[in-house]
């Protein structure tokens, strides 16, 4: 795979990506004969606003994935982040950006213990993350007597429904530059390279004087902290704050780092492979809308075209790796 | 070789529960010299230099660096202070390139503060021409050989500024060729003051490139002294701490018909067209280097691996094994190399791991019957000494050599015709290994095939009616019991085509 680098670096990165990418553009043929609505300037716009924050949120997920481990909390932090802003926003009492700070905070805080109970008290982090999920989603019904909570001020729901450049959404905005900053965290500087070392095999990261510990805990902060922009952004988006917000948004992050090919065991995965199964995800979603299949069918289809891909990406493996 | 002294590591104990790994351990070494540390399997030489490594901490004694007195508190710690480690398991990451791999934990930043990728790998280019080695720095190390991966790891530690290079059994997976290339790089790093702390069972490379020895013996410094001061002869009774000849128990025993018969098995790219054979009351040893395909073929044989070729014969029948249910069901029993992993369920006891192959034998209707199964693994115990306080003992918690046992205990009670045993004396005391040799020669006494993997030349050699060689997944050579020899073996192992090696 390396051996393209020295080559045109977007053909390498077509070929590194290249199941993920031929497996959208499946999809999208698909949709297309599906439906004549889905090829048009709007409708893909539409697909990246509706994928911006599970964009956020997979691309942290994968850097925990590439480590070997998972992340399954992200979700409730996204609800809690969102109910926190919206009580707080909604009450009129505390300027918008104090609030935004809070919450974000209280994300870094959730990714804090996250981190410390896997990487300092060896939890498995199944278990570690599932307890954490409990205990955000139960604060989110206890912060609002599990009811809707409205915040429409203006100065704060501009910030998820603001558009720029004739249509382009502000998520949009923030989800691409959180990528970016993310790609350079993974592909330019120490950190990915140890993540990758410690989920390819950890003792001997452990021997080449890498802190596994601190490293550790990097993706589960960034997680955290992501988790909790989305859920500004959700409620700003909204303009009311539910408890449930965020439900089963870490599945759908770990189904695109599954459909980007990256190894639930550690040590393979991109943030690139990544992004095309947000996409893929996105445009699944949206050409069954277009054609207005029933949601509980929308989640059967979902399912059924992660598995399929990854099924064809284990076999694909199988017969390069081995034998 | 009378430079200043750069180590001192003085009077080191170190426990783990239930055993003393260390007691008292000394051990120095001078600028440009190979200090060679020599000692069976379990003798402690791991413990020590992961204790120098910061790895283990000590329980007691002192490390002096360069006359200050150190605490390696940490891996981190250990290699400020240029100290490296090529450990003996491989530890690079699989799926990285051999780059990212040799300046793991030390990379390379350009002006703006971020990863100069570009700088590494044009010295790692350097790196690998300095050792003339036919190798990309693009190279993911998945796709290299162990010996290949092995060298990746001296150049990583040898490409530091490192003052001291531990190495430890670093030619255990390399041909003969690479060794040069080792002994070579050995060489130019003690031109360069650079101390090397060797570790390894092969005497005739110690003659070769060590200074100075030092010998250890169940955790016991027992001397150290100066190589071409000691004979070979006498560094083994010093490793081993009694006369070699009662060490390997073997007796002729009388050999039967044809028990297990191999033809043309392949699988895959792991190894090709491997015929052999094996009889009753006969011992047959596979020998050959880290990677050959041995452990493989046993794996195959016993249903784990899935065969793309050939056929396998029991009794003359063939007989088609698909999973290890039907190998068992044949009568061929397998102990693992990685009994930790793949032989015992650690945190289960000793009676639960000794019957759970032959549970079959102690189910009464639906239920475990206790007393039958207390009776296989008393019938065990006392057969084998095993050191236990009782049957409800968790196999966790004893030493490598008893865990051994149970694991052998487990297989016998299906009573097998065909025993593989893969590396059955790794990581265990010299006692239990003497009585492992006991049990297999016992068997064989019986009637039982035995074909026993092993990485020990005088083990096979010792153990053996007849050795079959293996190299890069073929079989490379049969040797009868007249011809053995450590020469001969490692002329099959290392590919070096002899006459009669083309039949």
């Amino acid at each position: 795979m390396l051996k393209n680098r020295k080559g045109n670096p977007v053909i390498g990165w077509i070929h590194t990506n290249l199941g993920p990418l031929l497996g959208l553009l499946a999809l999208c043929v698909v949709v297309t004969l599906m439906s004549d609505k889905f090829i048009s300037k709007d409708n893909f716009l539409n697909i990246l606003k509706s994928v911006s924050t599970n964009m956020m949120l997979a691309c942290a997920l994968t850097m925990v994935i590439i480590l070997g481990l998972i992340d399954i909390s992200v979700g409730s932090t996204v609800g809690l982040s969102g109910i926190v802003c919206a009580t707080l926003i909604g009450s009129g009492k505390y300027p918008v950006w104090e609030v935004i700070m809070l919450c974000l905070v209280i994300g870094l805080c959730m990714g804090l213990v996250n981190g410390i109970l896997i990487a300092y008290i060896k939890i498995p982090a199944f278990i570690a993350t599932l307890a954490t999920q409990n205990i955000g989603r139960g604060l989110c019904q206890v912060i609002c007597d599990g009811a809707p909570v409205r915040c429409s001020e203006e100065s704060f729901t501009k910030l998820g429904t603001t558009t720029i450049f004739g249509g382009v959404s502000i998520t949009i905005v923030y989800s691409v530059f959180f990528v970016i900053l993310i790609c350079i965290l993974m592909y330019r500087t120490k950190v990915g390279t140890y993540l990758y070392a410690i989920g390819g095999n950890e003792l001997a990261a452990e021997y080449s004087g890498i802190n596994v510990k601190v490293i550790t805990m990097i993706p589960y902060l960034i997680g955290g902290f992501f988790a909790a922009f989305c859920g500004v952004i959700w409620t700003a988006r909204l303009g009311s704050g539910s408890p449930t917000l965020g439900q089963n948004f870490e599945l759908d992050a770990i189904a695109a780092t599954a459909l980007g090919g990256a190894s639930m065991s550690g040590g393979i995965g991109r943030i690139g492979g990544t992004m095309i199964g947000v996409l893929m995800i996105g445009v699944i979603n949206n050409g069954l809308n277009l054609i207005n299949l029933n949601s509980f069918y929308q989640l059967i289809v979902k399912g059924l075209v992660v598995a399929i891909s990854v099924i064809i990406d284990v076999m694909r493996k199988k017969r390069t790796l081995k034998i | 070789m009378s430079g200043a002294v750069i180590l001192n590591m003085q009077n080191i104990c170190k426990s783990f529960p239930g055993v003393k790994v260390l007691d008292q351990v000394n051990l120095d070494l001078k600028e440009g010299e190979v200090h060679a540390l020599l000692g069976e399997n379990g003798a402690g030489k791991s413990t020590l230099i992961k204790i120098l490594g910061g790895i283990y901490s000590a329980d007691n004694g002192k490390i002096y660096l360069g006359g200050e007195e150190v605490k390696m508190a940490s891996v981190q710690e250990a290699q400020m202070r240029g100290i490296r480690i090529i450990h003996q398991e491989i530890v690079l990451v699989p799926y990285r390139s051999v780059a990212e791999n040799i300046f793991l934990g030390r990379e390379l930043k350009n002006k703006a503060g971020f990863l100069d990728k570009k700088q590494m790998h044009e010295q790692t280019g350097e790196i690998i021409r300095e050792f003339g080695l036919d190798l990309s720095p693009d190279m993911l190390i998945s796709e290299l050989s162990i010996g290949m991966q092995q060298l990746v790891e001296i150049m990583k530690a040898v490409s530091t500024d490192a003052r001291i290079i531990v190495m430890d059994e670093p030619t255990s997976s390399l041909s003969e060729h690479e060794v040069e290339f080792l002994f070579r790089t050995i060489r130019q790093l003690k031109e360069k003051k650079v101390g090397i702390i060797y570790i390894s069972h092969k005497l005739p490379e110690l003659y070769e490139i060590a200074d100075r020895v030092t010998v250890l013996r169940d955790g016991h410094t027992i001397k150290t002294c100066a190589i071409p001061e000691v004979t070979s002869e006498e560094l083994i009774n010093m490793m081993v701490g009694r006369e070699l000849t009662k060490y390997y128990i073997k007796t002729e025993n009388p050999i039967g018909d044809i028990s297990l018969e191999v033809r043309g098995l392949s699988c895959g790219k792991l190894f090709k067209d491997v015929n052999f054979y094996a009889r009753y009351g006969e011992i047959i040893g596979f020998s050959g280097l880290i990677g050959a395909g041995r452990s493989e073929v046993m794996k195959t044989i016993f249903g784990i691996l899935k065969k793309s070729g050939g056929s396998i014969y029991l009794d003359g029948e063939e007989t088609d094994i698909r999973k290890p249910k039907d190998a068992i069901k044949a009568g061929i029993a397998y102990i693992p190399e990685d009994r930790k992993n793949e032989g015992l369920i650690l945190i289960n006891s000793v009676a639960f791991n000794m019957t759970l192959a032959a549970l079959h034998e102690i189910i009464r209707g639906v239920r475990v019957d206790k007393n039958r199964r207390m009776d296989i693994v008393r019938h065990y115990v006392d057969a084998f000494s095993i050191k236990v306080t009782s049957g409800e003992q968790l196999v966790g918690n004893l030493s490598g050599g008893n865990q051994q046992k149970v694991v052998l205990g487990k297989w016998l009670a299906r009573k097998p015709r065909v025993i593989i045993l893969d590396e059955p004396t790794r990581g265990i005391d010299v006692g239990s290994k003497s009585e492992i040799y006991r049990i297999i020669n016992e068997l064989a006494g019986e009637g039982v095939s035995i074909i026993l993997v092993s990485s020990e030349l005088p083990e096979v050699i010792n153990m053996c009616d007849r050795i079959y060689v293996m190299g890069e997944g073929r079989i490379k050579g049969e040797i009868g019991q007249a011809e053995f020899s450590q020469e001969r073996i490692m002329d099959y192992a290392a590919g070096r085509e002899t006459d009669d090696a083309e039949k």
